[in-house]
C-alpha cells in the first residue's frame, strides 16, 4: 500500500514520536498505517544517565499514530555512529498536540484588539 | 485525491515542511502517498542547533498526519489549474 | 446549487480568506485549493502566531508566497473583515 518505507527495511532509522521522543532502531516491518516493527531500539542521544548498552527493547511494535517521522540513519565519517550521539543533555522536541495554555483567552484578546482598532478607525473617519 | 495529485506534481521540487512539533525540514520531495505521507531527500533542519536529532539523516519519511504546513514557491504551482481542479473535486464528491 | 458548507467555499476561490488554526495561529491568504478534509492551499499569505506573555498579547508574523495547510489544524475559514 504505502511503499514509501520499503527502502528503509532492515536499515537503521531515526524515529521521532508524537510525544517528542527520539530513537534509533532497525526497521523490520511496517504496514499501511505506518505501524512499525523495530528491533534494537535505543535512545537517539546518549546522555550521562544512560550507559553504553542502552537497548530499550529487542523487538517492538510502534503504533503508526505515535510516529512523526522515520529517517534513514546514515552517519558520515566525521559523525561516526557513536560520537554524534554523545550529548550532555538530550535536547527536547515538542509534542505534536500543540496545546496552547488558555487558547480561548488568546482568541478573546485577539477579538478585543480587533474591536478596539475598528472603533478607533471609525472615530477617526468621523 | 486532489492533494495527492497536487503533491505528485511537486515531486523533485524543494519544499519546506513544518511539523506539528515545530520542527522545520527543508528537502527535495521524493514521493508521496494517498495519506499525504511525504518522503524528503537531502534534508536539512532549519534550526539544527535546537534539533540535532536529524543530523546524519538525509532521507526521511514524514507521516502525513504530523504535517502542519508545507511552504512552496509560487512558480511551482499553476493556480488556475489548481482552482479548476478544486471546483471539479467539490462537484465529484457530492455524488 | 450550493448545499454543503464546503460548496460555499468554492465561491471564495481566488479571494482573500482568513483561516483560524489550532495552537493560536491564524492565516490570511488567497484561496487556491481545498478539499473535504479542509486541506488548503493559500497564496500570498501572512501567518500570525499569537502568544500571551503575562496577559499581554504578542504576535509573530511570517509571510509566504504559497502554503499548503493540513486540514486537521484548521478550525475556521471565513472572509476577512472589511477594511
Amino acid at each position: 500500500m504505502s511503499p514509501l518505507l520499503k527502502e528503509y527495511l532492515n536499515k537503521k532509522v531515526v524515529l521521532v514520536t508524537t510525544s517528542g521522543e527520539c530513537f534509533i532502531a532497525t526497521l523490520e516491518g511496517f504496514d499501511k498505517s505506518t505501524n512499525l516493527v523495530v528491533s534494537n531500539l535505543t535512545n537517539r542521544f546518549i546522555d550521562d544517565d544512560n550507559t553504553e548498552s542502552n537497548i530499550l527493547s529487542h523487538v517492538q511494535l510502534m503504533r503508526g499514530s505515535e510516529i512523526v517521522a522515520c529517517g534513514l540513519y546514515e552517519p558520515t565519517d566525521q559523525e561516526t555512529a557513536g560520537e554524534s550521539r554523545y550529548i550532555v543533555k538530550a535536547p527536547t522536541i515538542h509534542d505534536t498536540k500543540n496545546r496552547v495554555k488558555d487558547e480561548h483567552l488568546v482568541w478573546m484578546k485577539v477579538a478585543e484588539e480587533k474591536v478596539h482598532s475598528t472603533t478607533k478607525r471609525r472615530k477617526l473617519t468621523k | 485525491m486532489l492533494f495527492f495529485s497536487f503533491f505528485k506534481t511537486l515531486v523533485d521540487q524543494e519544499v519546506v515542511v513544518q511539523l506539528k512539533n515545530d520542527i522545520e525540514l527543508k528537502g527535495t520531495l521524493q514521493s508521496v502517498d494517498q495519506f499525504l505521507n511525504l518522503k524528503l531527500d537531502n534534508i536539512s533542519c532549519t534550526d539544527e542547533e535546537k534539533y540535532p536529532h536529524l543530523v546524519s539523516v538525509r532521507n526521511i519519511f514524514i507521516r502525513g498526519s504530523t504535517v502542519r504546513y508545507v511552504y512552496l514557491n509560487k512558480n511551482m504551482v499553476d493556480t488556475n489549474l489548481l482552482q479548476d481542479a478544486t471546483r471539479r473535486e467539490a462537484m465529484s464528491e457530492r455524488k | 446549487m450550493s448545499n454543503t458548507p464546503l460548496d460555499l467555499l468554492k465561491l471564495n476561490l481566488d479571494e482573500r480568506v482568513y483561516v483560524k488554526l489550532r495552537g493560536a495561529r491564524s492565516i490570511m491568504g488567497t484561496l487556491q485549493a481545498f478539499d473535504s478534509h479542509c486541506n488548503i492551499v493559500l497564496s500570498d499569505c501572512i501567518e500570525t502566531k499569537y502568544l500571551l506573555v503575562d496577559g499581554i498579547l504578542q504576535n509573530e508574523e511570517r509571510e509566504s508566497e504559497m502554503l499548503f495547510i493540513r486540514g486537521d489544524s484548521v478550525t475556521l475559514i471565513t472572509t476577512p473583515e472589511e477594511e
